[in-house]
């Protein structure tokens, strides 16, 4: 008890700078750190059960309860069935349906974890290194009080806020707020999201003044999600070489709906939602749910957009220099912004590398190639309006001029590249996510896949965020993808089964873990030959 | 990189063959007769473009050096063995191939003022071609440059020479006079002869390959005198050229004798090329520099490979400088202890240009004096530079005992001065058994070393070959080391 009170002190003592409300200066270090993080039970009183349950019916206003929300949330997250009574077994759990986000802090206890630590001269301390808890965990890092090496301290270690991992707050926001504790109008979105009557159908701008960040608008939850999948310095959350070298496994490429799909879904879907409530909702904010293929393509672009500003923004500011020094132990040039493969691969006569022969600056080795795959298309699609028009283009050109003028590039003219980039991207991208894509736009989406797909050299990564978004836009099977892409599906799933304590208790449970010894062999056996002939085929279909 | 550097590194792996002595008898008759001189005094022959040079069709004369004669001590057929064995020969042929062509076209693609062909680079002329002095930007064609690395490559553009050299008078010119006419004595120093060979096979000002180049499709550079000197098709007979009239080839310890001098001349030329490369407007970092294969492999799971390097930043270790590096000998500390200080700097995320610079100049003083260093082997002293080497590889290594921090470029030099020393040793001592041993266990380390068909770089994500290669050594130690009783 009390660490929890230590750690409520010190994510409050930090002296409160005027509130900045925006959601925009919501998702800063500055953002986070006005908010206090509460522990999951909070939410779990709500969230863990069914909307059947008396209090949760009485907090939501509804009786009936309201199945606007499902109630099971955390259960979902954890993998686990909901039983009636405390007295009865819970079934087992489908270990490939558990959140993985809930495995996030235990895997800092993993083989991987153990042996990353000797190698970074830390042996068994990374749950407590502050570097790897900026994803690791929900909890805001920067305000953690740490011991002289640099760890944080001892007394935090079993916190039920760091050892739940990616939880509620992870993503939804940082949900209390001391300042206003107490006071007749609850200012943290872990009071106010119950207490407001209204809530549901206030407009986003409007939660993000209570620390609730939005999750409705695709720009704001990409961004949520590659702050970690791809990372973000300002917060801390960078997977450094150095890190990768000890052993992290690679971050994949991101695609927005691709994830969301992977992910055990702890929501309803707007259609899914009860009509009645749907129409009061539509009659509030004056929304109406737009076509879904559409919104579908739609999406796709814009987080490809977000994803490749994020992406250029981290690079600014690694390259700059910017990412908090306690936090984020990085050098420029940080080899963890370059194309992993452009150097890790064995040396083969006549590889499908050489035969290649891309054209212009060999043995220069060029930033991440995935993020700007989709962007391209976002960009291809989008360019004809007038507003893209008057836009100075997203600085692919740019981006990669600079990169090329020596080796890792001139850290100047790319941190001028890349901002200009990140800027722009994030404007089209805005903009884009409150208009409706034309028939003819669509269909441009699908044949920039089609053309993406044959192009010459595709690299694996790249060909992954493909042949993702080919799949989504046709709502393939998983029958259907492994026969398509048998290369690309990485079966993380099948992984390696671990056994994880479980925090705060003598059990443990057993977890399923990414085992690079099966994950990294494709990778290097990757053949790009053989992706093209899939979309090869897959256009000869399509003109038939 | 591709089948030509396969080939380059079976060369330097291969088993020293037995005899590569006399090579150039094939190409010898016999004559006994007088050399029938041309008058002594030659007009010198006018400038041309290209200034000194004369070309290697003016050394193969029938009666000069493209001829059938035999004398001893005198070298009748040099020219027929160069044109028909030596690769030096083909050098400008290359340039012609489709490889060339494409890597001409990826590096210059996008540069408007970029040469059009290979030979018309003075990239690539450079060391392709004999040059007198290195060239720059876009070269004219020119005829001479067809012989590839020829007589005057090595030996000094002949203009101001040609004209003594085949006189009587030749002979008994002392060296300074023929060194001021441009002629360079390679008969009696191993390092001056190890130092022209370094010019191009490590390279120097004007005569970098680089990443770039690497990455178009050039061969990566690894040279190791004794090795080269061993599989050249030798186009001169054995000939008492030093000054105390004995023929450096004929040393018990040639081998070794080579793998010292190769050694200094190699750290030479590196050192200078790395000056070369911190010039501003090159490629800098220049990934040349580095270890290849700590980037160059594929991501695997190897738990033994992560903990080799912990800050995930590829290791300053060129190919060159290993052997010296590994050195404990106190001789050499003003030399190792600069190289270890411009380790720090280039291992640094981004090296500084004026730093590396400074050092290497610190380093290339402290190593002249090296470089004319006689050395006279006695079995003792062979054992205790193999101990020196075995212990030096394993100084990264933690655990002391296998070479598992080691990359294979450090263990493929160790192997190079092991057979190297063995060499000398079975001179030496005729009569030890243990050499027959000590080459059994180089034998495992070859095969371990190699790579697998179709492959340029180690390719496997097993510890079990360095497992394998440090079990050889450990024998190779464990029967040299004198504190080992022996039978």
């Amino acid at each position: 008890m009390r660490s929890i009170a230590a750690l409520l002190l010190l994510l409050t003592a930090a002296s409160l700078p005027a509130q900045d409300t925006s959601c925009q200066a919501l998702f800063t270090r500055t953002g986070f750190t006005q908010r206090t993080s509460l522990p999951i039970g909070n939410c779990g009183d709500c969230h863990s059960g069914s909307t059947q349950s008396p209090r949760v019916a009485a907090r939501l206003g509804n009786p009936g309860g309201s199945k606007w929300i499902r109630g099971d949330e955390i259960l979902i997250w954890l993998g686990e069935t909901s039983v009636a009574d405390a007295s009865q077994t819970p079934a087992p759990r489908d270990l490939s349906a558990v959140d993985r986000h809930a495995q996030a802090w235990t895997s800092l206890r993993s083989t991987t974890a153990e042996q990353m630590g000797v190698v970074l001269g830390k042996p068994g301390q990374l749950h407590r290194d502050r570097a790897c808890l900026a994803c690791h965990t929900s909890l805001p890092v920067y305000n953690l009080e740490c011991e002289s090496d640099g760890l944080i301290s001892a007394a935090l270690e079993s916190d039920v806020r760091l050892t739940s991992g990616v939880s509620c707050e992870g993503c939804h926001g940082t949900s209390g707020d001391a300042a206003t504790q107490g006071a007749d109008l609850p200012n943290g979105w872990g009071t106010a999201h119950f207490a407001l009557r209204n809530w549901r159908n206030m407009p986003p701008d409007e939660k993000c003044r209570h620390g609730y960040l939005d999750v409705r608008s695709v720009a704001s939850r990409t961004k949520i999600c590659v702050s970690c999948h791809v990372g973000n310095a300002e917060l801390g959350r960078v997977v450094t070489h150095e890190m990768y070298a000890a052993g992290h496994p690679p971050l994949p490429p991101f695609e927005l709906q691709t994830f969301e799909q992977q992910m055990p879904k702890h929501w309803r879907e707007y259609h899914e939602k009860p009509e009645l409530l749907r129409q009061e909702f539509e009659a509030a904010t004056g929304l109406k749910p737009a076509d879904p293929a559409e919104q579908q393509a739609r999406e796709l672009l814009v987080s490809a957009l977000i994803t490749w500003s994020e992406s250029m923004k981290l690079t600014a500011d690694l390259a700059e220099q910017k990412a908090p020094q306690e936090l984020v132990r990085s050098e420029w040039p940080e080899f963890a912004q370059f194309d992993c493969y452009a150097c890790h691969h064995d040396l083969r006569h006549d590889g499908w590398r050489q035969q290649a022969q891309i054209k212009g600056h060999p043995g220069r080795p060029r930033l991440i190639p995935w993020p700007a795959t989709l962007a391209e298309l976002a960009w291809n699609v989008t360019s004809s309006t007038p507003e893209a028009a008057a836009t100075p283009g997203i600085g692919f050109a740019e981006v990669r001029q600079a990169t090329v003028s020596t080796p890792f590039g001139d850290t100047r003219e790319l941190i001028k590249a890349a901002r200009a980039a990140a800027a722009s991207a994030e404007q089209i991208a805005s903009r884009l996510e409150t208009s409706t894509l034309t028939p003819q736009q669509q269909q441009a989406v699908t044949a920039g896949l089609l053309n993406a797909g044959t192009a010459a050299t595709v690299d694996y990564d790249s060909a992954r965020q493909i042949a993702w978004s080919w799949l989504l836009l046709n709502s393939a099977t998983a029958d259907e993808q492994q026969k398509l892409f048998p290369q690309l599906f990485l079966q993380l799933h099948q992984g390696r089964a671990e056994s994880d304590p479980i925090p705060g208790s003598n059990e443990t449970v057993t977890v399923i873990r990414i085992d690079p010894a099966l994950s990294l062999p494709p990778i290097a056996g990757y053949d790009p030959q053989s992706f093209r002939a899939a979309f090869e085929t897959i256009r000869k279909s399509q003109s038939e | 990189m591709t089948a030509a550097t396969a080939a380059l590194f079976a060369c330097c792996l291969q088993a020293v063959t037995a005899d590569t002595q006399a090579q150039d008898q094939g190409a010898a008759g016999a004559s006994d007769g007088p050399v029938a001189g041309p008058p002594a005094a030659v007009p010198p022959i006018p400038a041309t473009p290209s200034g000194r040079l004369v070309g290697a069709a003016s050394c193969a004369a029938a009666s000069c050096h493209g001829g059938g004669r035999r004398i001893e001590g005198l070298h009748f057929s040099a020219s027929l063995v160069w044109a028909g064995r030596d690769p030096h020969a083909n050098a400008w042929d290359v340039l012609n191939t489709p490889r060339s062509k494409t890597m001409l076209e990826l590096l210059g693609a996008g540069q408007a003022s970029a040469p059009q062909s290979a030979v018309q680079d003075a990239r690539c002329l450079n060391c392709h071609a004999t040059v007198e002095q290195p060239l720059t930007g876009t070269v004219p064609v020119n005829f001479l440059h067809h012989d590839g690395v020829g007589c005057e490559a090595c030996h000094g553009a002949a203009r101001d020479w040609i004209g003594l050299h085949v006189t009587s008078d030749w002979k008994s010119l002392p060296a300074t006079a023929k060194a001021a006419l441009g002629y360079v004595e390679l008969g009696s120093s191993l390092t001056e002869r190890a130092r022209r060979c370094a010019e191009c096979h490590v390279g120097g000002v004007g005569r970098d390959v680089n990443h770039d180049l690497i990455a178009a499709g050039h061969p990566r550079l690894d040279y190791e005198f004794s090795t080269f000197h061993t599989n050249y098709p030798k186009h001169w007979q054995p000939r008492a050229d030093t000054p105390d009239k004995t023929d450096l080839e004929q040393s018990p310890t040639f081998t070794l004798d080579a793998w010292q001098a190769g050694r200094f001349a190699a750290a030479e030329a590196c050192l200078k090329l790395l000056e070369d490369r911190t010039t501003a407007g090159r490629p800098w970092p220049e990934l040349a520099e580095y270890s290849c294969f700590s980037c160059h492999h594929n991501l695997e799971n190897r738990s033994w490979y992560q903990q080799r390097r912990s800050n995930g930043r590829p290791g300053w270790e060129t190919w060159s400088l290993t052997p010296l590096r590994n050195s404990q000998n106190p001789k050499l500390l003003p030399l190792t202890s600069s190289i270890e200080t411009l380790a720090g700097q280039m291992n640094q995320s981004a090296p500084d240009r004026l730093l590396v610079s400074r050092s290497a100049r610190t380093s290339l003083t402290a190593l002249q004096p090296l470089l004319t260093e006689n050395h006279q082997w006695t079995t003792p002293a062979v054992d205790a530079l193999c101990l020196e080497q075995i212990r030096g590889a394993r100084r990264t290594t933690t655990d002391g005992t296998t070479l598992a921090a080691a990359s294979w470029d450090e263990m493929a030099q160790l192997y190079l001065a092991l057979r190297a020393a063995v060499a000398a040793r079975r001179t030496l001592d005729t009569q030890d058994t243990r050499n027959e041993k000590i080459s059994q266990h180089l034998e495992v380390i070859r095969s371990q070393l190699l790579f697998q068909p179709g492959y340029d770089s180690p390719g496997t994500s097993s510890i079990d070959p360095v497992l394998a290669i440090s079990a050889a050594v450990n024998q190779i130690e464990l029967l040299l080391d004198p504190k080992t009783p022996q039978p």
